[in-house]
């Protein structure tokens, strides 16, 4: 977590398990949500984030706190010393070890990215799912999604005849 | 694609029943967020997961969101009657048999006609001619629409007696450019053979037709009827006839300064051009020396300096006696 430093201010983020963080107003604003909220004078010192647990909400601010010096205000200071490229190929090298994740973690972040409204964290989880299950047959692409074959089964044969190129 | 085989995603019950609970939590809206990164391909082997992934996919408030795949067919009524301009309605029909994408094809939502005849489509756009427009005074012009978002352009007089129009074409390349560009086949006035005089074309860009004269090296006919034509790599292509009568292809680009007339294989007639991976490709049958075999023979052309047309595919149908 970011060490805390003179005149940048600070927001408090709280789970609903009790749990609380202090990040810089840069980084939270990562969140557009949270972006919003400040924006609109909706937040006082601290800002309930429900249906997102600590476990979750933590690494989620690890992203952000990762991805604000190239995204944010601070962006241009950063790039002043590396340059973009090598900032992007380390991103991607850090994003690519941060999403070892189990599944369940994977769901729960997409749920966290999606309600907190970040792009860049939910373009690297739902690509990483993609990526996951795209080679895959239905049948273990429902057991990872918990989704049942709810056809039956000759509409299941009438659509898997129509599709019948996807296969292929 | 084998389905029975035993899934790497299985672990112990607990962390299983886990994962479930954390999948269930994934909303239909998170779920055609994660969808609407893959590729049309695998999209459409993911509508036979569930019916309710089916429907996912299906849902009009997703279709701008997700990869489109070919949705089903515009075409008119088939019969030409006498006074078919003012009867022939455009039909729909949807290339699965189940959960069809709702089309309008009374084109509501385009400016008030008596009648439209549709020329062309060019990725995902269409091109038509509008009859008694109100707003025209009764004249005809060409609108171009996106049949998804339903958003239409008007395109300003062309210049052109409508009735030395042969051919109307559109030619639109999403990945390139958001421009498209219409073509407009001239041909000439007071003769009873007459030959292609020109072409004008449209830009989206500049909002302007313009019209050049014939530059192709030969004299060249369309006839409507057998047209076959393509637009790729900037360049309008249509299957033509050459002076001797001979099938040729001629092609001029968009900016009405590349002029090109080619011959097509093997002297073949009433073929079929089309655009396949980025490359021009020609189809017809041809018949082999030996009596009563035919062979369904796909060409490719090599490039636009040696106009060589590459053989690809050659398919030998038996005629079957009976």
């Amino acid at each position: 977590m970011a060490t805390r430093e003179a005149g940048k201010k600070m927001i408090m983020l709280k789970s609903p398990d009790g749990m609380e963080f202090e990040v810089e107003e840069a980084v939270a604003m990562e969140s557009q949500t949270i972006r919003k909220m400040i924006e609109d004078d909706c937040a006082d010192t601290a800002i309930l984030i429900p249906n997102i647990n600590s476990k979750i909400l933590s690494r989620v601010i690890e992203y952000c706190n990762k991805h604000v010096p190239t995204t944010g205000a601070t962006g241009a200071a950063a790039s002043d010393t590396v340059a973009p490229a090598a900032l992007a190929e380390d991103l991607k090298i850090w994003d690519a070890e941060f999403i070892k994740v189990n599944r369940a973690t994977r769901f729960n972040l997409i749920q966290a990215a999606s309600y907190l409204n970040i792009k860049g964290l939910l373009d690297l989880t739902s690509q990483t799912t993609i990526d996951t299950i795209s080679d895959n047959s239905l049948e273990e692409i429902r057991s990872f999604l918990s989704t049942k074959n709810d056809y039956l089964p000759e509409e299941e044969q009438t659509i898997r005849r129509e599709n019948q190129w996807a296969f292929q | 694609m084998a389905d029975r085989t035993p899934s790497p995603f299985r672990s112990s019950p607990s962390r299983h029943s886990k994962c479930r609970t954390a999948a269930e939590r994934l909303t239909d809206d998170l779920l055609v967020e994660i969808l609407s990164r893959v590729p049309a391909k695998s999209l459409c082997r993911f509508k036979c997961v569930s019916n309710h992934w089916l429907s996912l996919i299906h849902h009009p408030d997703h279709r701008k969101k997700l990869p489109q795949t070919l949705a089903g067919f515009f075409h008119g009524a088939g019969a030409i009657t006498r006074d078919w301009l003012l009867v022939s309605p455009v039909l729909f029909t949807s290339v699965s048999q189940r959960h069809s994408t709702p089309i309008d094809t009374s084109f509501a939502f385009l400016p008030n006609h008596r009648h439209i005849e549709l020329l062309d489509s060019c990725n995902s756009l269409l091109l038509c001619r509008l009859h008694g427009v109100f707003a025209q005074g009764d004249d005809l012009c060409y609108v171009v629409w996106n049949s998804a978002t339903e958003k239409w352009v008007m395109l300003p007089d062309s210049g052109q007696e409508s009735i030395f129009v042969v051919i109307a074409r559109l030619g639109f390349t999403p990945g390139i450019s958001s421009h498209f560009h219409v073509f407009l086949l001239v041909e000439e006035q007071d003769q009873w053979n007459p030959d292609l005089s020109g072409v004008a074309v449209y830009s989206s860009e500049t909002g302007e037709w313009v019209y050049k004269e014939n530059r192709w090296n030969k004299r060249i006919k369309v006839i409507e009827l057998q047209l076959s034509s393509a637009f790729l790599n900037g360049y309008l292509h249509i299957q033509a006839d050459g002076q001797d009568l001979t099938t040729c292809l001629a092609v001029v680009d968009t900016d009405v300064e590349t002029w090109m007339n080619f011959s097509v294989p093997g002297g073949l007639v009433n073929g079929f051009i089309q655009q396949s991976q980025g490359r021009l490709h020609y189809a017809n049958f041809q018949r082999d020396e030996d009596r009563g075999v035919f062979r369904l023979v796909v060409y490719v052309l090599e490039n636009y300096q040696s106009k060589e047309w590459i053989l690809k595919h050659g398919l030998r149908f038996i005629r079957n006696a009976t």
